[in-house]
């Protein structure tokens, strides 16, 4: 099965198992909390914020922490793909241009992409070809792509590697361990330290985005109209519509994810360089652009943000990426200015 | 932290600044008044600091007293569980958990501590003699007197009922089954003549303060 396949069942049976646990009074909560009675997961963004706001640390929210700390090591930022229904939400209400290419629409706010639309499409295409082919044709297809994907005739990387396309060191972003998020994350326990209550719960687009269902569930089975079913929704609006950029940039949710995310080793993207178009001199740098994160799975550096949504492996033209239990560590991305070293 | 570069510290200090001004509004701008929290939730400082919004305890309830408050009781109160006792009533959990209400069993962090019916109160009934029926049209109605599961109502000599609160620990049943609304319709209100309002002092307090006015009826 796809692992987006696999994502999107996942999700659907967290909502499922939420909504039915209201239908049927069974306690079992949300994703702010989940479990039966005291066996359950907690926020752990939550569960830190009441630890400021009351000034106390209440036992069985700690040991909850506590396994969700090992949960990120072993898993790491898993939850913003597998679980959180913000991405889905965004991508299903982002308002598709039609007149826009369709390469440009699954590209937008991404500005890291080198590779165009339509050479991402045709290079897709190919790549089935490619796959239906017998295996014995394989190399040739491998290499019928990358002269698709237009190598310089001089480049030859034994020769002389300044004469072929890099690896994607200037292109993308670098993730820095630190960044906007921890700094939204800062603010949430002062300002909860401060008002002693958990202040980001109440505008958190995960809790706002269950708190809709249960406005509606609240109004449609009590009669209970309330202006939750105005201003929760608009509050999400606000954070996925108008600030964008809401994952990447602000939610310091994924900022706690991404801090017991860095210990994680396991799970993560490994490209296979014998078939990478790019470390072929190919300018393939579709797993980079597909990226929801911005991570480049051929270097090490940022790849804690890794969410394992497993695009990269389903993306790439070649199949060149696979996400194995544990990869050897791949290589730091080189200083800026100088190429990859191809291997 | 010195690869924090100073654009996306501009991003993050405006989300920080943003959380800010959302803790003090909330705090500040959209209080509202005391709440009629579920049992072990009277002290509203800690509820107000540990609740995640989770629906847990609301959930878990058997007899669908514990509701979630809505916007109508403030930003600060909306998804905290509240007593909504034309709903149900608070029976503390005596036939589904042993007396161990399930609310708070249920809360991950602590917003709901431990309660004991006999020595503490969700609140106190309130009769309000205008709308009681057995104050005016049908002398016959004692449903709260005969149904008050810890004999907290008495009937005076005239068979009316009268709240004794030093026994009422607030749960409810009174106000669940209370007929006044069904006689009163045209009356337009959804109160009912007799009504449990959350305290701002414990039942310990209020008995040991008002030693007299404890025997008198209302709180």
């Amino acid at each position: 099965m796809k692992i987006t396949t696999a994502r999107k069942i996942t999700l659907w049976l967290v909502v499922l198992a939420v909504v039915g646990g209201i239908a049927v009074s069974a306690g079992t909560g949300t994703l702010s909390s989940f479990g039966w009675e005291s066996i359950a997961a907690i926020c752990p963004l939550g569960a830190i914020e009441t630890f400021l706001a009351s000034k106390t640390i209440f036992p069985r929210a700690l040991i909850v922490l506590v396994i969700l700390i090992g949960v990120g090591v072993v898993l790491g930022k898993v939850f913003c793909a597998w679980l959180c229904p913000v991405p889905p939400l965004r991508k299903f209400f982002t308002f598709k241009n039609p007149f826009k290419k369709e390469g440009e629409n699954a590209e937008s706010g991404n500005k890291s992409s080198r590779l165009s639309g339509e050479s991402v499409k045709s290079s897709k295409l190919s790549a089935k070809s490619a796959k239906s082919a017998k295996p014995s044709s394989e190399s040739k297809a491998t290499a019928a792509l990358a002269s698709e994907i237009k190598i310089p005739e001089s480049c030859d990387s034994a020769k002389d590697p300044a004469a072929c396309p890099s690896g994607c060191t200037s292109c993308a972003e670098k993730r820095k361990k630190f960044d906007s998020r921890h700094v939204v994350l800062g603010g949430a326990l002062v300002s909860t330290a401060i008002f002693g209550f958990p202040v980001f719960c109440i505008v958190c687009p995960v809790g706002l985005t269950f708190a809709s269902i249960v406005a509606l569930w609240r109004l449609v089975g009590f009669n209970e109209p309330s202006w939750a079913l105005l201003i929760f929704p608009l509050i999400i609006i606000v954070e996925l519509f108008v600030l964008k950029k809401w994952c990447f940039k602000f939610c310091p949710l994924g900022a706690v994810m991404s801090l017991m995310s860095i210990p994680n080793r396991l799970f993560r993207p490994r490209v296979d360089s014998s078939k990478c178009l790019r470390e072929q001199g190919g300018e393939c740098t579709v797993c980079v652009s597909v990226c929801e994160e911005g991570l480049d799975p051929h270097f090490s550096d940022g790849m804690h943000e890794c969410t394992k949504c497993g695009v990269c492996k389903e993306e790439c033209p070649a199949q060149a990426i696979s996400i194995p239990l544990y990869a050897p560590a791949a290589k730091h991305a080189p200083p800026k200015d100088k190429p990859a070293p191809s291997t | 932290m010195d690869d924090v570069t100073r654009r996306t510290f501009i991003a993050g200090g405006a989300g920080a600044v943003a959380l800010l001004a959302v803790g003090g509004t909330a705090k500040y701008a959209f209080g509202s008044d005391q709440m009629l929290r579920p049992p072990g939730g009277q002290n509203e400082d800690t509820l107000i600091a540990n609740c995640i919004k989770c629906d847990r305890c609301w959930t878990v309830c058997p007899l669908k007293c514990v509701v979630p408050a809505n916007m109508n009781d403030g930003l600060l109160n909306s998804r905290t569980p509240k007593l909504d006792f034309h709903k149900g009533y608070c029976d503390f959990c005596v036939d589904a958990n042993d007396g161990k209400p399930l609310c708070r069993a249920n809360c991950p962090t602590g917003a709901l501590g431990s309660f004991d019916p006999d020595t503490e109160w969700i609140g106190a009934a309130v009769l309000d003699t205008e709308l009681c029926l057995a104050y005016g049209v049908a002398r016959s109605c004692m449903r709260c007197i005969e149904g008050c599961p810890f004999d907290a109502i008495v009937a005076d000599e005239y068979g009316r009922p009268v709240v004794d609160t030093e026994k009422c620990n607030g749960c409810g049943y009174c106000e669940f089954i209370c007929p006044s609304n069904t006689y009163r319709t045209y009356s337009g209100s959804t109160k009912r003549a007799i009504v449990v309002e959350p305290s701002e002092i414990s039942r310990t307090e209020f008995v040991e303060g008002n030693p007299i006015e404890a025997k008198g009826g209302q709180a």
